[in-house]
């Protein structure tokens, strides 16, 4: 399969592509491991004329934490992330997701932190071939005006974010640097998400994400990720859920619920945080009760993206909020963060 | 588009080239450079035919560029071996029937070779985690499994 | 068993070093000067008739050296049978399928050809497309093919005995309804084809396939030149599955552009036409009734199944016919009736695949589950008591000379634990078992039997001339290892020229389990009649009977007398100095009802021998996912003799990934009207490493008295077998019997949830 023709940036440092984003805007795109990028491009679902490659830009590619804030570069690459200790010590629930993304030797070693969390939204009609989307009118997402995947039709675009490390990310109330020639912007990380198919990030034309900085709860904080998939590597999640909860002695303080590849952004559960709090730690109708809130929430949202039926999807949510929440409950109370022996 | 220059390590042999920006590196490798033991078996980065070493680590060569691998060595299934000598890896693959219809073969073996680069030690979970990036129809991948960590026992025993 | 020196043995496959050093040609590897890539336009209709097809813009792009349609044809419809004649390579009246060939580019490169294609206008007249079987036969269904009445595309009658006086005399019965989705081969290769026209105006061409004979007369027609100027060529293969067998139209496309442009062309298929425009399996509706006695043994069995076929008849005869065939040889049954139909529908063509007919086989073994449930017994007894056995006829009345069914079935009990676990395991946790046989072979009039040719040169080495083909199975070894064995040499000494119709002689082709069987037996005679002329002079030198020698290591010597020995040359070179050739051939046919055919006459010896293969499953089921953790499985297959037993595991193994954990688990394609919605291996689920259980594989040996050192065939049956123990174990596991396949986990959910609700309020929770 070729990829159509475009033209190369080579940017030698930050200023320099921030220049080539301020110049080409909305005709170019980043070029991190190019593992989703590529794809789209290949399958005639965006046509850059420009593609900036961050190949020359390491500055983006270092971790460190300071005065336990961790700080990840965008072009972190995936393997970097699992092999960092703090990361694997007291952020489980991070080193969890970034398990999950794709399969070691795909992602781990051209995927990058950035990319995952800015890949595009996906949905079983778009993400085809130009000989299946030419058949068809064009949909919401490709510039047309339908849905395929809403009954009934709908007129805007319900595709679905698919990123494996946003949700516990969101979840362990991460926030994002992003950057332009018009200066820096730092939002949490939840903002980046515009929950519009058609263009799921709020990243102006010219500007890039730069760095996530994903602050230290302090001790007595678990963190969780659960992915439903039919494989055990290569595929996006059916449902997936980060969960970061936090106690202080025996009482859950704070429980944050994000729910993925649900909707057009991570869903972050409200009324999860109350739940938790309202009862005694160790009550399994307080997890199931959470589980439903957020197959609610989930519920409205659900359509026909992705091959696995609804009705299924939408029960998967009960069923990986309750786990992400009990895992990281588990780890909060058990005051050791890590992940367990397995 | 214009060509732009590309200074690239493969198997150890140096090139200077010029590449069109959207040439893929599996495009250089097959069709630049007849190098065709990487495969194009979905072209999307999933089947993981395609793999290659890119300074050691594996890499779907179906999605980076040429132009990305500038400056790097790039090691494929034909600089396993040392001139007629096998890479014990392959004679572990030829020994324990790892391979039928061998279109995987390529990139189970880039994927392995990477891994054992990596982490000589590593133990059966890690290995099937690692091949698990790639796709077979014929084997049902036991006996590639087998063969990787056949090559890490005999290693050990080598040291 | 005989001292063999190869025969038997685990080995290494000799083609396994070109494949790890990456020297091993596929087709898509293939180059040559002057070569042009090839695209083709596909239908984006379901049906719909072609009014006219413009491709004057396309042949004025620069680059752009030939555009073919169906007006470049002679217009003649194929099939792989005389009653199947319904498809033209390039249509000329309509489409039938997304995806279906309408018009082809040769190009200088990808991109130009790409964009020639989008140069070529169609002009259609949509037609009303028609998506099921059931729907295809309605009355008022919109018709594919005028010569196919109600969609019909095979109707496959069987009747043996009477099964209603069998019904009535059964002790029980009972009719269930069995279904599954399509599934798909995706080989690991996506198709290819290389064609050229040499300076003597030869057609060589190269694809994967599962038999190049089977391709050359086809092409020979369709392209209106004699046969013996196609020459199919040898090329390694990523793997058939059992299709890749039949001529597709990529091959003719190919070499009509090759011949209008004088240039090789190369057309390589992206993995979404691999799985939309080659083959895909059959999705099937089985309604199975089964009546049986007090012991569980069968008396009657009537089965109606709908075969969703596809735009095309492709093996449709073949297709129709094997689950039934499947069945019939592995289980008794006094009475049987069989109406097989196959339903042409606006969908690709179906062909026959390696686990053909998951509803089909889980249907009748599931059943057997249910009708043993009833009867207060054992899944492990019901499938003994119905158990094949040797020496007996199947009800078409093919005579089963070798079969040790239950051998594998009490083999892979024990191995599993089965009487220990069998009613025993906690809920959500469950073990089945599937049993399947799978002939070897199919009659094949005059493209049945196989020869191969042999020479020795002076030194000893032996060339092996052979039309057997290696789709990746390991049948290049298999070659290998019985030449080396008969001839007394080695491996390394064999050098094999296969599977290339200039040279080759006709073989049947892999895709009927024969390759062995037959093209091994072929290669074992031709192998020991070089020998007897070896033998011949060697007697003269040594003085000794030639009865009582002895080829072996490159020696021939008396019995017991290794140390006096000659080395193999120098006999060759005496009889070479006598004035004769040192070479041979030996041919193969297997004793078939020759008037056996499939829809007319399904009556009679279908095929040299029989496999037969029992798998058990063991699961468990998470009940709040629905997923499947399969903890082990056990694969017992009667392979009636392994000559490689390294090989053989492989098969196995592949074989429960394919059937069961893919086959059953999370294969099937989804549909948007006529579209695939998932023609890639990102979302048609094929299983990966770490999703396969602990396998166990069991070798068991009936020695056939027809096959070569008693081998039948070991690619099919433990395939089908997985299914069927797949589904036993998670319906046992749960508690439902599954009757819809693949077994997903939101149907897993689904049944589980129906039967607590059945169960009433009262019934406690399952966990």
């Amino acid at each position: 399969m070729r990829l159509p023709a475009f033209a190369y940036e080579l940017p030698r440092d930050l200023d320099e592509a921030l220049e080539l984003l301020k110049t080409y805007g909305p005709e170019c795109k980043i070029l991190a491991g190019g593992t989703d990028l590529l794809v789209r491009m290949k399958q005639g679902l965006t046509k850059p004329a420009h593609l900036i490659s961050l190949k020359a830009l390491p500055e983006l590619a270092t971790i460190q934490e300071s005065g336990g804030l961790l700080r990840i570069g965008a072009a972190v690459r995936l393997a970097d992330i699992l092999t960092y200790q703090p990361i694997l010590d007291r952020r489980p629930g991070l080193y969890e997701a970034v398990t999950a993304i794709g399969a070691p030797s795909i992602q781990h070693f051209r995927g990058t932190i950035g990319g995952n969390l800015c890949q595009g939204n996906r949905c079983q009609f778009y993400d085809q071939s130009n000989y299946f989307r030419g058949a068809r009118q064009t949909c919401n997402k490709a510039g047309g005006k339908t849905c395929f995947a809403w009954e009934g039709g709908s007129d805007r675009c319900h595709s679905i974010c698919q990123s494996d490390a946003a949700p516990v990310m969101i979840a362990m109330d991460a926030q994002v640097l992003v950057q332009s020639k018009r200066g820096v912007r730092n939002l949490p990380l939840a903002e980046l998400y515009s929950g519009v198919g058609e263009r799921p990030l709020t990243l102006s034309d010219d500007e890039m994400l730069i760095e996530i900085q994903v602050p230290d709860s302090g001790s007595g904080t678990g963190t969780a990720f659960e992915k439903l998939a039919y494989r055990s590597a290569i595929d996006y999640a059916v449902v997936s859920a980060g969960a970061l909860v936090r106690v202080e002695g025996n009482r859950i303080v704070q429980a944050n619920l994000v729910i993925g590849a649900v909707s057009r952004s991570p869903l972050k559960i409200s009324g999860v945080d109350e739940i938790l709090k309202s009862r005694p730690v160790w009550d399994q109708q307080v997890l199931d009760e959470a589980g439903k809130v957020a197959m609610n929430a989930a519920g409205a949202f659900i359509a026909n993206n992705m091959a696995q039926p609804a009705d299924y999807r939408i029960q998967m949510v009960s069923v990986m909020a309750k786990r992400a929440l009990k895992r990281a409950l588990e780890r909060a109370l058990s005051g050791s963060r890590t992940m367990e022996e397995k | 588009m214009n060509r732009l220059p590309l200074e690239i390590t493969i198997n150890g042999e140096p090139h200077s080239l010029a590449v069109e920006p959207n040439r893929t590196l599996l495009e250089l490798l097959r069709d630049d450079l007849h190098l065709t033991g990487a495969k194009e078996g979905c072209g999307e980065g999933v089947c993981g035919s395609c793999t290659a070493l890119m300074d050691g680590n594996p890499v779907r060569s179906c999605l980076t560029l040429a132009l990305e691998a500038d400056g790097s060595h790039i090691t494929t299934v034909e600089g396993l071996a040392q001139g007629s000598e096998l890479d014990p890896l392959q004679q572990s693959f030829i020994d324990h029937g790892s391979v039928q219809c061998g279109f995987c073969t390529s990139g189970m073996l880039m994927t392995a070779k990477g891994l054992l680069l990596r982490d000589p030690h590593a133990g059966t979970g890690e290995i099937k985690r690692a091949l698990s990036g790639h796709i077979c129809r014929c084997t049902g991948y036991t006996k590639i499994t087998e063969a990787v960590e056949a090559e890490v026992t005999r290693s050990k025993k080598e040291r | 068993m005989p001292d063999y020196a190869f025969i038997g043995k685990s080995m290494p496959r000799v083609d396994s070093r070109a494949k790890v050093t990456g020297d091993a040609l596929f087709t898509a590897d293939l180059t040559f000067p002057r070569m042009l890539t090839g695209k083709i336009l596909r239908s984006i209709h379901p049906h719909a008739r072609i009014l006219n097809i413009d491709v004057s813009d396309a042949l004025r792009l620069p680059g752009v050296k030939a555009v073919v349609t169906g007006h470049d044809t002679l217009g003649k419809k194929w099939g792989v049978f005389r009653y199947t004649q319904d498809q033209q390579f390039l249509p000329t009246d309509k489409v039938r399928f997304i995806g279906e060939e309408v018009a082809a580019v040769a190009a200088v490169d990808e991109d130009t050809a790409q964009e020639a294609l989008g140069r070529i206008r169609v002009e259609y007249e949509i037609l009303d497309p028609v998506f099921g079987p059931m729907e295809a036969i309605a009355p008022g269904a919109p018709l594919l093919h005028d010569d196919f009445p109600q969609n019909i595309n095979i109707h496959v009658p069987i009747h043996v005995g009477n099964v209603e006086e069998g019904f009535a005399k059964s002790y029980y019965v009972r009719d269930d309804t069995f279904t599954a989705a399509e599934d798909s081969y995706f080989h690991g290769e996506p198709y290819a084809v290389v064609a050229r026209f040499d300076m003597d105006d030869n057609l060589e061409i190269w694809m994967p396939n599962a038999g190049p004979h089977m391709k050359a007369k086809p092409l020979s027609t369709a392209l209106g030149i004699p046969l013996n100027k196609v020459r199919v060529r040898k090329i390694t293969i990523g793997g058939a599955f059992g299709g890749r067998s039949e001529i597709s139209p990529g091959d003719f496309i190919c070499a009509l552009l090759a011949r209008k442009t004088g240039r090789p062309v190369k057309i390589v298929y992206t993995r979404e036409e691999n799985s939309i425009a080659t083959r895909q399996g059959h999705a099937l509706i089985t309604t199975i009734m089964t009546g049986v006695d007090r012991d569980g043994l069968v008396i009657a069995r009537d089965i109606t199944c709908y075969m969703d076929g596809g735009a095309y008849s492709s093996t449709g005869p073949i297709a129709t016919s094997v689950p039934f065939l499947c069945m019939e040889q592995a289980y008794k049954m006094e009475h049987v009736r069989y109406d097989g139909y196959r339903i042409y529908t606006n969908k690709p063509p179906r062909g026959m695949i390696r686990i053909h007919g998951r509803a089909f086989a889980g249907g009748v073994d599931i059943q057997l589950d249910m009708i043993a449930e009833h009867l207060g017994i054992d899944p492990f007894d019901i499938r003994m008591i119905n158990a094949r056995e040797a020496g007996e006829y199947t009800n078409t009345k093919s005579y089963v000379a070798s079969c040790a069914m239950k051998e594998t079935i009490t083999k892979a009990a024990d191995r599993a634990g089965w009487k220990e676990k069998w009613g025993k395991l906690p809920p959500m946790h469950g073990i089945g078992i599937g049993c399947n046989s799978v002939q070897t072979g199919f009659p094949m009039g005059i493209r049945g039997g196989s020869q191969a040719l042999i020479k020795l040169n002076e030194e000893g080495g032996a060339t092996v001339i052979s039309g057997v083909v290696d789709n990746g199975q390991g049948n290049d070894n298999m070659l290998v290892q019985i030449a080396a064995e008969e001839l007394g040499i080695r491996p390394e000494d064999v050098q094999l020229v296969t599977a290339d119709t200039e040279v080759t002689p006709s073989d049947p082709g892999a895709y009927s389990q024969v390759s062995t069987f037959i093209g091994g037996q072929a290669v074992k005679n031709a192998a020991e009649n070089v020998r007897k002329l070896l033998f011949e002079t060697a007697s003269e030198l040594l003085k000794a009977d030639a009865a009582d020698l002895v080829a072996r290591d490159r020696m021939i010597f008396a019995k017991g007398c290794p140390e006096a020995g000659i080395p193999l040359p120098k006999v060759i070179r005496r009889i070479l100095a006598c004035g004769k050739s040192v070479s041979g051939k030996g041919d193969y046919w297997p004793k078939v009802d020759a008037k056996r055919e499939w829809v007319s006459n399904p009556f009679g010896q279908m095929c040299g021998a029989f496999s037969f293969g029992t798998t058990i499953a063991e699961v468990e089921v998470d009940s709040e996912t629905g997923q499947v953790r399969v903890l082990e499985v056990t694969a017992a297959q009667d392979v009636g003799f392994a000559v490689n037993p390294l090989v053989l595991e492989g098969q196995f193994q592949g074989g429960i990934a394919m059937g069961g954990q893919g086959g059953m688990l999370t294969e099937s394609h989804t549909w948007d009207g006529g579209f695939v919605l998932n023609p890639t291996q990102l979302e048609y689920k094929v299983p990966l490493a770490c999703d396969m259980p602990k396998i166990n594989t069991i070798i068991v040996e009936s020695d056939d008295p027809d096959g070569p050192y008693g081998a039948k065939e070991a690619g099919m049956s433990i395939a089908m077998s997985a299914a069927q123990a797949y589904a036993a174990a998670i319906s046992n596991a749960i508690g439902v019997y599954m009757t819809d396949f693949p077994i997903t986990p939101d149907k897993i959910l689904r049944a589980i949830a129906k039967k607590k609700e059945e169960a009433g309020p009262e019934a406690g929770t399952t966990e």
